[in-house]
Order: C-alpha cells, then structure tokens, then sequence
C-alpha cells in the first residue's frame, strides 16, 4: 500500500511534464520551430491546435519572450505562386483541429532575442477568445524532410485557412 | 503478291502510328515535362555566391535545379531547399553532372555573404545566386518566373511572393521541365530522373 502512494505521488509530481491534458480542453501539441539558415532572423513554427470544447474559440495570439514579435501566416500557391497571407486571427470551430505545418500555416517569429540552435526549448503562449492560455515549450529542429513527409496524411481538419490572393500569374 | 505488299505497308503504317502513340503517352505521364519547343535560354550575367560570374555557361554540360526564394522566407524556401539537400546524393549517385541553384527573387536584400551562408547551410555544394535585380531579371524573365516584392516604404520585414516551383534545365541550358510543389525528396528524384531519361533518348 505504501509502496502503491508512493508511486501515485510520483506520478502525480510528473504529470505536468507528461504532456497529458484532459479532453475537454484546447490543446497544443508538436510545436516546433524550424532552425534558421546563418543571418536569417525570421523562423517559421509549427503546431497542431486542437478544441476539445463545445464552443467556437478564436486564436488570438502567440506570444514568445525569445522573440521580439510573432505573427500567424498562411502560405497559399495560387498557380505556383507561394504568398503568405498574414491571419490576424484564426477560427478553431468546436471539437476541431487546426494544423500548423510546413507549406500552410505557420507562425511566423520576428528577430530571435538571442540565437537559437537545434536543441534549443524556448516557451510559446498561445491565447484564445475565451481566455484560455496554453503554454508550450518548443523544441527548435533542424528540419529534414523525412520527418513531415508522413504528416500530411493525418486527416486533421483544416478550418478557416482564408485569405487566398493571386499577384501574378506564371506565365508559360 | 500485291496483297502481301500492301499489307506489309499497312502493317508499317499501323506500327509507327503506335510507335508516335506510344511516345506521346510517355511524354504525357512524365509530370513537369516542358516538350517539344522547350525553352532554349539566352545570355544572361549574374553573380554566384562566391562573388564570382555565373553565366550561361554555367548552366552547360550540367544538369541545373533551380529554386527561387529569398533568404528570409520562413516557410516554403527552407522547406524546399532541406527537401532538394536530402536528395541530393541520391539524384548525384545517378547523374554526377548536377547542380542545385538558389536564386534571389530579392538581390539588394540578399547580399552575397548572406546568400553564401544560406546555401551552404543546406548544402555545401549548392549554389547561390544574386547579384543585382536587373540582372537577375535577365534570368527569371527567361524562365518566365513570377515573383513580387510586397514592399512598403520603410518597411525593413516585407515578404516576397514568388514561384514554388523547381525549374530543371538540361546539359543544353534548355528549360525542360518545372517541379511543382508539394515537393517530397522521393518525388523530386523521381520526377527528375524520368524527365532525364526522356531527354537523354531524344538526343
């Protein structure tokens, strides 16, 4: 009996860093930010968002004190032309997931504070309407294609990514 | 007799008919071929990242891939650039006479230090170019690749929209097909090795 507390107090000590969340809430999960070439000082970060909850929320923000400012982006090919659409806020309609992935949407993170490598954890704050704040540590990777090859398949719902605009046209 | 001849003509007639067929669906079912007429590029001089001139020239004798970006594009040139370095050996393995080109849509951001650790964080074999934008213009405007600056006075973080394609360009510096993007590093091999193969057999 002794024995069994004790290991339920041990458990309970880890579960803030067992990334175990109840499934009633919103959650963020697989961030990471893509390492930057040399000189490079805007880095791109991916995550899944995912709203357990009955209700519409909205993204608001993503906020980081490793970076001097982060905003939200989607690219968009329109006829082979990438353009990335800056989304001032994001729709996460009830019981669905939005995904932040290489090629769509991503945060993108404005002038690191201090350099950062692969290895690197800096923390990410994401908030929403209802004022849920969900904090995150994020691992800084140095991107190898293999890793998201796989991903795409995952059937997430990809809702609201609006705003497509067209400049130009390829000409063949 | 007669009737031996003519159907010797007509079976002539009937296989070469299938011959034109069959080399037509192969053309059709290779992705991102640019054929017939493609492109034959003209005199160009631009910069490589290495400060040294790279011309029309450089693109003879060799296979070349190139990319246009910018260096701080935070999402599609990175991921292109690390897909085009994973397969690089494998492409290489099979065709030594490869080049990867990085070409700056954003010369007078993208200075030529700046493109020369970008590259080569990627892959110290690949190549960057730049320069100046008229220059580069010569280039692009040749490939017929889009791109534009959304720039606003003053504005230091402004973003470039610009082609996510792959152009590939064959020994005879002649643009022979383009890659579109989602672009994994097995479908960029495959897709480059099956356009090679057809080229290679026209020539």
């Amino acid at each position: 009996m002794q024995r069994v507390s004790h290991l339920l107090v041990i458990l309970l000590s880890l579960s803030p860093f067992l990334n175990v969340h109840a499934t009633d809430d919103i959650e963020v999960t697989n961030s990471w930010i893509n390492e930057a070439p040399p000189t490079v000082t805007i880095m791109a970060g991916y995550a899944t968002v995912a709203n357990h909850t009955d209700k519409d929320v909205e993204l608001i923000a993503v906020n980081s004190p490793a970076f001097e400012s982060i905003e939200m982006h989607n690219t968009v090919i329109n006829d082979g032309v990438a353009s990335m659409v800056k989304q001032e806020t994001l729709n996460l309609q009830k019981q669905s997931t939005l995904e932040f992935k290489p090629g769509g949407l991503h945060l993108m993170l404005f002038n690191p504070v201090s350099p950062l490598k692969s290895g690197d954890t800096i923390a990410l704050t994401f908030t929403f309407s209802d004022n849920t704040i969900v904090e995150t540590k994020t691992e800084i990777r140095r991107k190898t294609a293999d890793k998201h090859q796989h991903k795409h398949q995952h059937k997430h719902e990809h809702k609201h990514q609006h705003g497509h605009k067209n400049k130009q046209h390829e000409h063949e | 007799m007669i009737i031996i001849a003519l159907l010797a003509t007509a079976t002539g007639y009937f296989v070469s008919v299938k011959q034109a067929q069959l080399a037509q669906q192969q053309q059709m079912s290779i992705p991102g071929l640019f054929w017939p007429n493609p492109r034959q590029l003209q005199a160009f001089s631009v910069v490589d990242h290495n400060n040294e001139p790279f011309q029309l020239e450089a693109l003879k004798g060799k296979w070349s891939m190139v990319f246009f970006g910018y260096t701080n594009c935070p999402d599609i040139c990175p991921i292109t650039l690390a897909t085009l370095a994973e397969t690089y050996p494998d492409m290489k393995a099979e065709t030594n006479n490869l080049q990867v080109v990085f070409a700056s849509v954003d010369p007078e951001r993208d200075n030529i230090d700046k493109l020369s650790q970008y590259v080569k964080y990627f892959n110290a074999e690949f190549i960057g170019i730049g320069g100046n934008t008229e220059a580069m213009d010569q280039f692009t405007r040749q490939l017929g690749v889009p791109y534009f600056l959304n720039k606003e006075e003053g504005q230091e973080n402004y973003l470039v929209d610009h082609s996510a394609s792959v152009y590939l360009l064959d020994p005879e510096a002649r643009m022979v097909g383009k890659l579109s993007p989602p672009h994994t590093p097995k479908l960029v091999k495959q897709q480059f090795l099956s356009i090679k193969e057809f080229i290679d057999a026209k020539s």
